[in-house]
């Protein structure tokens, strides 16, 4: 058994070697953050993202028996329901965890609006989720374009008058949508296009950048009565450390290359130098705790991090999780 | 490091007559000036390469956008054509009748899609007046109640009188009408494109709101409807 472990990490670390991929993932896994952020009002982004991969993988599914033709479309999602094993409990999945998908989209919305998660300096990671929640809409809307019953004819019906009504284009833009004068065959299969490919592939990729940004920019603080996050103030407050870093918190040389020994906000140098800080006292409670992370196969075996891991570790080192040590170790 | 360049290049053309001692100084610190400027062959390649990709790009492109704004710059998707709804003798003088037709403009795989219905109503003779299934509102199909004389709306209220005029709800107009004509004894319309308000398949003018003294007016009117030709009954 030992040595089969050591051969999983052997395999693990050719792997590694190679890619490059795993250091940078388990760090942004196990990075961490304020302790009173640790609540159920922070899940729902999470929750989104793991409803969008069951979207993703029952949408394959059903894709591999749905005909995407406009006398078909119908019958095979009956022969669907009632020959297919198990194929009515996959489209009730898809279906239902696309409303489920939406519902949550806009608790998550909420949240952040409740919480001013939207202000500096994430405000283009709401702008990409209000894209990212059209976008949702969008795939709800095409979806149930696709089951071709009357609910999706004449919802297709609505969606072309209203598009009808756009000025001096409304004509032609009523064509492009339905593919030809009337909703029949190349509307199907157009919104099948759009359906599986095209608003996946963006949403997706909007996504990935919605989540590089939650990595990059930590996440948000729980908002606190009184305590005002100021943008003049937010990098000094939340991305430099307030105290030198411990003496135990070193980094042996050569652990670190050279090109992370860098600032977490090496182009804003002007927001940290100006305006009071918040008093003292208010920072208190703010501890960190380290979150367990589900996916660390090899973490005893990973050149683990330098030893700045504790509670007193300035707040700097949890909002950048690709810069773990940088920050404490390194910076002035 | 590059400012120290620029600092380097701008003193150099500050003082263009001191003299460089060092002549490997003077080589190095044009190519520098070069490479700052973009001159250099390297630079005029590159811009060279991104204009070639460009082109290639562009020459792509044009079958690319051709194909997709196809449906919507084809001209004989616009142009309706004529097909035959059925003998006269199916529609009775004073009712008004669901009557489906296959759209001139199908394809194989349209199945029941390339149905497409529509209410005739034979006023008298070969008076004929033939709406589309679609609301003017937001393409609902509505359906003629035959004993309020109104055509409703399921999806937001919206009514219309039996000639096809709005009697109330959200459409701004009343309901778009199919161009038709009496060839022998069949009833023959032009259809081949969903009516929508951009293109506006009504011959009717669009209505006015009906308000105070005219709605009653109207409403009376609609009581004994007048006859469309002096000998018929209406």
């Amino acid at each position: 058994m030992p040595g089969l472990k050591q051969k999983g990490i052997e395999v693990y670390n050719w792997f590694e070697q190679r890619l490059g991929l795993g250091t940078p993932a388990i760090e942004a896994a196990e990075h961490e953050v304020p302790e009173n952020t640790s609540s159920w009002w922070y899940v729902f982004g999470s929750a989104a993202t793991v409803l969008l991969v069951l979207q993703v993988m029952t949408g394959i599914l059903l894709a591999l028996v749905y005909t995407p033709s406009a006398g078909r479309a119908w019958s095979s999602l009956q022969f669907l329901d009632h020959n297919v094993t198990l194929g009515w409990f996959l489209r009730a999945m898809h279906g239902w965890g696309s409303d489920f998908m939406i519902a949550i989209v806009l608790i998550h919305m909420a949240q952040v609006f409740l919480f001013g998660a939207y202000k500096f300096p994430r405000e283009l990671t709401w702008i990409i989720g209000v894209f990212l929640l059209l976008l949702t809409l969008g795939m709800a809307f095409t979806g149930q374009v696709l089951r071709f019953d009357q609910d999706s004819y004449w919802g297709l019906g609505i969606g072309a008058s209203i598009v009808s009504r756009v000025p001096f284009i409304g004509g032609p833009l009523v064509d492009l949508m339905l593919g030809g004068p009337i909703i029949a065959g190349p509307t199907l299969t157009r919104f099948f296009a759009l359906h599986v490919f095209v608003i996946p592939g963006i949403l997706l990729g909007m996504v990935g950048l919605h989540l590089w940004m939650v990595l990059r920019l930590g996440i948000n603080d729980w908002p606190m009565p009184g305590r005002i996050v100021r943008k003049s103030t937010y990098v000094r407050e939340y991305h430099s450390p307030r105290r030198p870093a411990s003496p135990s918190c070193r980094t042996p040389p050569g652990r670190m290359p050279s090109s992370q020994r860098r600032s977490c906000w090496p182009s804003w140098p002007a927001l940290s130098s100006s305006a009071p800080s918040v008093p003292p006292g208010s920072r208190t409670r703010r501890s960190f705790k380290r979150r367990p992370s589900p996916i660390l196969p090899f973490s005893g075996s990973m050149p683990s991090s330098p030893t700045c891991r504790q509670a007193s570790r300035p707040r700097s080192c949890s909002s950048h999780p690709s810069l773990p040590s940088a920050r404490c170790c390194f910076s002035p | 490091v590059p400012n120290n360049d620029e600092n380097t290049r701008r003193s150099n053309a500050m003082n263009p007559n001191e003299p460089n001692t060092q002549n490997e100084q003077a080589v190095q610190t044009e190519a520098e000036r070069v490479r700052s400027t973009g001159h250099s062959r390297r630079a005029f390649l590159f811009k060279l390469s991104l204009l070639a990709n460009g082109a290639v790009g562009a020459v792509l492109a044009v079958p690319i956008i051709g194909y997709l704004l196809g449906p919507s710059i084809k001209k004989d998707s616009s142009g309706n054509s004529w097909i035959t709804l059925g003998p006269l003798s199916d529609f009775p003088e004073g009712e008004t009748r669901l009557v489906n037709f296959r759209n001139p403009v199908t394809t194989a795989w349209d199945g029941q899609t390339g149905d497409v219905p529509c209410w005739v109503r034979r006023v008298s003779g070969s008076t004929f007046q033939v709406f589309a299934i679609n609301c003017a509102h937001l393409g609902c199909p509505v359906r003629w109640f035959a004993q309020s004389k109104l055509f409703l709306c399921p999806c937001h209220g919206g009514a219309y009188y039996a000639d096809g005029t709005r009697a109330s709800g959200p459409p701004e107009r009343g309901l778009f009408e199919y161009e038709h004509r009496v060839a022998g004894d069949t009833l023959m319309i032009s259809a081949g494109k969903m009516p929508t308000l951009a293109t506006n398949a009504s011959v009717e003018p669009p209505l006015t709101q009906l308000t105070g003294a005219s709605s009653a007016k109207r409403l009376s009117a609609l009581e004994q409807p007048k006859p469309r030709c002096g000998s018929c009954p209406g």
